[in-house]
């Protein structure tokens, strides 16, 4: 913040303040002072705010300031994502086939998603798992809002859990609906 | 066969219908659809999950691998906004060109040394900053000025003010360091643990240091040296005696330091009435982690209630535990312990009797905040962590929040291996709004953290691989 005074003919003297760093300040008037207050020793132009974490990066040893970027899309290039959800126990006694399922998601660019559902049998054995890695979304995200088809191998079992995970740099996820499509056998006793 | 769909969210949800987070507590068959078994790095925002943005580099620490202590911005009088960091060295300031790459955007500002690995408690108070964070000193920066000055000093003879008056000058320059020697004319009248104002007068650079030995009748050996010094400067126990604290907060306009550290500079008996050493010797640094200490009213840089009878202490000697944060709520402030709670409101009579004091409670075991840094505030709405939960505490009360990600943040803390850090972030830039309490939790080489959403009420993880979050979150300007 900068003052410039001057003396009127009258002998009075006033003053205009020019705002500084900050851009807050009080300037732009003229005010009848006789005295220039002192100025700011440094501070920033306060155009932005961002959330600072300060962290220690082991790598390097040497502490750094860090932000969450939600300027950009979220594509963590170093840490993977990964997201289950509950375990589903459709019928007493049966074993459900998953064949498909259907992924709704805002195109925020080109992400790649490893879909997997697990399952127990009756025998109390974990039915292998089955991954399906999928990409979808364009290079140029258009923020629209599609659907993608994830087909299985028929696969049977029962405590069905869905989870999906995304390797770090593999594209920014977005989930906004997912059906699961399931067979399940009539139960006639 | 008939031919089903699992939806998540399920067909039926209603319009506002939100996301539950993290049920890790849960067995997995019995989470409602719109909860998770288990995640990581997944932001639940605007009723749709998404990776979590990049956690990317935006400025070099300001020094080194010296910790950041933690940052905060502030407006000065002329209505000019700094953004400062704390290190154990003392005050740094973000410039205005912070943008350009390439280039460290930290000003060293000064000040007297901080302790390493404790978090700073600041506060801007009449575009004032203040700060402290266990040293037995409160520093302040007015944005105008050269450095930081130290204002928590107490002059009158009770708490040992008046013994003090030794000077020395030293012979040669020194620079920085944590163990520097000084050759001085002599060092008769000085002892060791004693601070001393070294002080070089042409350039204005002023700090306070403790002696760690006196090695000859010629030489000292000062503790964390924050500045070079340029001979001849003066070396004085003028000082006098000071105060400072671990947590700091303010009500009816007056600083509050919690946990208080107090440095006597002249020998003397029960300063603080019932508690502690009857006898401190000159030069003694003694904690108080029951004691209150308040300045005076209006004036912030006034802490001697000899001086001004509106500043003072209150020790509270009758709960059985020791203090672990504050959060002021205009009127009143709960001041948190590691077992309860106690609430303290403006008593009306600022000469005599400034506070009233209630515990809520005072058992052996009960809520209160177990980890110091865990508390933080956003307006009426304050988190902490307690043995049993973390809890959203407002003015009417306390509500626990873990719900089904209790334990697993339980079990975490439990394992932390440095400072776990709560910060309340209303948002991560200008324009996006995710209002969260973020709860920071140093694990090994990683740090794990969750966050608790309070627009829908739920949990998420997230994992920095290679990252310790070393100071408090905090929504800067740059």
């Amino acid at each position: 913040m900068t003052q410039v005074c001057f003396t009127l003919p009258n002998a009075e003297q006033y003053c205009i303040t020019i705002p500084g760093p900050g851009g807050q300040g009080s300037g732009g008037f003229f005010s009848a002072q006789s005295t220039i207050a002192p100025s700011s020793n440094g501070g920033v132009f306060a155009l932005s705010q961002v959330c600072l974490y300060p962290v220690l990066n082991i790598v390097t040893g040497l502490m750094e300031y860090r932000i969450f970027d939600v300027t950009i899309p979220p594509n963590d290039a170093l840490n993977p994502s990964s997201y289950s959800w509950r375990v589903e126990q459709l019928a007493s006694y049966r074993n459900p086939t998953v064949r498909k399922l259907f992924w709704t998601y805002t195109d925020l660019g080109q992400v790649t998603a490893a879909w997997t559902i697990t399952g127990t049998n009756e025998l109390g054995q974990q039915v292998p798992a089955q991954t399906q890695t999928v990409t979808v979304g364009n290079l140029q995200p258009t923020k629209a809002t599609m659907t993608a088809e994830v087909d299985f191998s028929a696969f049977t079992a029962m405590n069905i859990q869905l989870s999906v995970t995304r390797a770090a740099n593999a594209g920014p996820l977005s989930i906004i609906a997912i059906d699961l499509v399931v067979e399940v056998e009539d139960y006639n006793p | 066969m008939k031919t089903i769909e699992i939806s998540y969210p399920p067909a039926n949800s209603q319009d506002n219908w939100v996301y539950g987070g993290l049920n890790s507590r849960t067995p997995s068959m019995f989470l409602n659809p719109l909860e998770a078994a288990a995640m990581s790095n997944i932001w639940l925002r605007n009723q749709e999950i998404r990776s979590s943005h990049p956690f990317n580099l935006v400025f070099p620490g300001p020094a080194g691998s010296n910790p950041s202590l933690g940052q905060i911005s502030f407006l000065d009088a002329n209505g000019v906004q700094h953004t400062c960091a704390f290190t154990s060295s003392g005050l740094y300031q973000l410039s205005p060109f912070n943008s350009v790459t390439n280039a460290n955007p930290w000003l060293f500002v000064g000040g007297s040394v901080l302790f390493t690995g404790v978090p700073v408690a600041a506060r801007d108070f009449a575009n004032i900053l203040y700060y402290t964070n266990g040293v037995p000193y409160v520093q302040s920066w007015d944005g105008i000025s050269t450095a930081p000055i130290i204002v928590s000093g107490l002059g009158s003879a009770t708490f040992g003010g008046t013994a003090t008056g030794v000077s020395t000058t030293a012979t040669v320059s020194i620079s920085s360091g944590e163990l520097v020697s000084v050759t001085v004319l002599s060092t008769a009248g000085f002892s060791a643990n004693q601070y001393v104002l070294v002080d070089t007068v042409g350039s204005g650079v002023q700090e306070y240091c403790q002696i760690q030995s006196i090695t000859s009748s010629t030489v000292m050996v000062l503790l964390s040296v924050v500045n070079d010094h340029t001979e001849p400067f003066p070396v004085a126990a003028t000082g006098g005696s000071m105060v400072g604290g671990k947590f700091l907060y303010e009500i009816n306009n007056q600083i509050c330091l919690l946990s208080v550290s107090f440095y006597n500079s002249g020998a003397i008996t029960n300063p603080i009435p019932g508690t502690g050493p009857t006898s401190l010797a000159a030069g003694s640094t003694t904690e108080f982690p029951q004691l209150l200490w308040y300045s005076a009213n209006g004036v912030p840089d006034e802490f001697d209630p000899n001086v001004n009878t509106s500043a003072g202490f209150n020790n509270f000697l009758d709960v059985p535990d020791t203090f672990t944060g504050a959060m002021a709520f205009g009127e009143v402030a709960y001041l948190f312990r590691r077992n309860g709670i106690t609430y303290q409101t403006i008593g009306g009579n600022n000469a005599l009797q400034p506070f009233y004091f209630d515990h809520l409670w005072s058992s052996e075991a009960g809520i209160g905040n177990v980890y110091p840094w865990s508390i933080a505030q956003y307006g009426g709405s304050g988190f902490f962590v307690a043995t049993d939960n973390v809890y959203l505490a407002t003015v009417s009360g306390f509500t626990p929040i873990g719900a089904g990600a209790r334990d697993a943040i339980m079990s975490d803390l439990s394992n932390a291996t440095a400072t776990p850090v709560g910060s309340v972030i209303p948002g991560f830039s200008s324009g996006y709004v995710y209002l969260r309490y973020d709860l920071a939790i140093p694990l090994g080489t990683s740090t794990r953290i969750y966050s608790y959403s309070l627009e829908d009420k739920n949990w998420i993880r997230q994992d920095l691989a290679n990252m310790i979050v070393s100071g408090r979150p905090t929504l800067c300007w740059r």
